[in-house]
């Protein structure tokens, strides 16, 4: 398939799984109102967990749903739009790649790999793994230092650059650390740090919603500018 | 400050510590963002209200980490 179909094809899948979070988000924050309503209706029920051992009648589960939005739900979803967002990076990249294969230079392959290779596309996206792993490792700022070097875009800005890394940053304080900043935020978030070492990190709506325009204004953008370089379908 | 459908006071609800929030019907969302500005309190609002049974549509109002309920609810009851 030519570059500029896979092009269009990634951003339609990206944008898409997008939608499809956020829709997660505002729909299940909903489930959990309506069901606070049925509560506050005097409906009455039990909840056995058969797994945990749990039971959870209407009273205490009341006492729960707060805390399932704006914390398990805002974090898990916030999650996945850096997740996404991620693996519509490093799959942009690697079609680039695989379309401009010289651009990644001296890269060397191990010879027993090329001998039980199958074939040259089997190679170079071997190497192209390689490649992309290690740039994973780095911090968004080296991502797009590298996407810079490979095609110029003149997107994303310094600032939106700068916005990722926070958010970034904020999911590896989820992931990583139960939710409580380290040292390593404020190296990885820079100017836009928003906790100290010791806060509890929180993901409060407005910034739920700030990190997910901003995931899709940074996809756009980067889709169209490269629909704009690659070569158009024949 | 009275909920104008039920016409008993506005409540702060804590049941999430660190984002304390009010309920409250559209219809009644201007006056108390007013309030609030007045006193800056800073908030959120949902982006989505909702009604139940062919009720009015309420939203909710939340607020950040570290706010004071006692004094937001204060400045609510303070409101005829």
């Amino acid at each position: 398939m030519p570059l500029s179909e896979d092009l269009r094809a990634l951003q339609e899948r990206v944008v898409g799984e997008l939608v499809a979070a956020h829709d997660y988000y505002t729909n299940t924050k909903f489930a959990w109102r309506i069901v606070q309503k049925v509560i506050d209706s005097n409906t009455k029920f039990t909840i056995r967990n058969k797994i945990t051992g749990s039971v959870t009648d209407q009273t205490a589960l009341s006492t729960h749903i707060e805390e399932y939005i704006q914390k398990e739900l805002a974090e898990a979803t916030f999650q996945q739009f850096i997740s996404t967002f991620e693996s519509f990076f490093f799959d942009f990249l690697r079609l680039w790649l695989t379309a401009y294969p010289r651009s990644l230079g001296g890269k060397k392959v191990d010879v027993k790999f090329i001998l039980d290779a199958p074939d040259k596309d089997a190679i170079l996206q071997h190497a192209i793994g390689k490649e992309l792993n290690e740039v994973m490792y780095e911090r968004p700022s080296a991502w797009f230092a590298y996407l810079d070097e490979k095609v110029k875009l003149d997107c994303p800005s310094a600032d939106e650059i700068e916005r990722l890394a926070e958010a970034k940053a904020a999911r590896d304080v989820l992931v990583h650390n139960r939710g409580v900043v380290g040292k390593s935020y404020a190296l990885k978030a820079g100017r836009c740090a928003r906790y100290q070492e010791g806060d509890r990190m929180d993901i409060a709506e407005p910034y739920h919603r700030e990190t997910w325009d901003l995931l899709q204004k940074v996809v756009a953008d980067l889709s169209a500018a490269g629909l704009a370089k690659a070569p158009l379908a024949v | 400050m009275l909920d104008n459908a039920t016409e008993r006071p506005l409540h702060v609800s804590s049941e999430y510590l660190p984002h304390p929030r009010i309920e409250v019907a559209d219809s009644q969302l201007e006056d108390l963002k007013q309030l609030l500005n007045r006193h800056g309190i800073p908030y959120w609002v949902d982006e989505h209200s909702i009604s139940f049974n062919d009720g009015p549509f309420t939203t909710i109002v939340h607020f950040y980490r570290g706010t004071d309920v006692k004094v937001v609810q204060k400045i609510l009851d303070s409101v005829d």
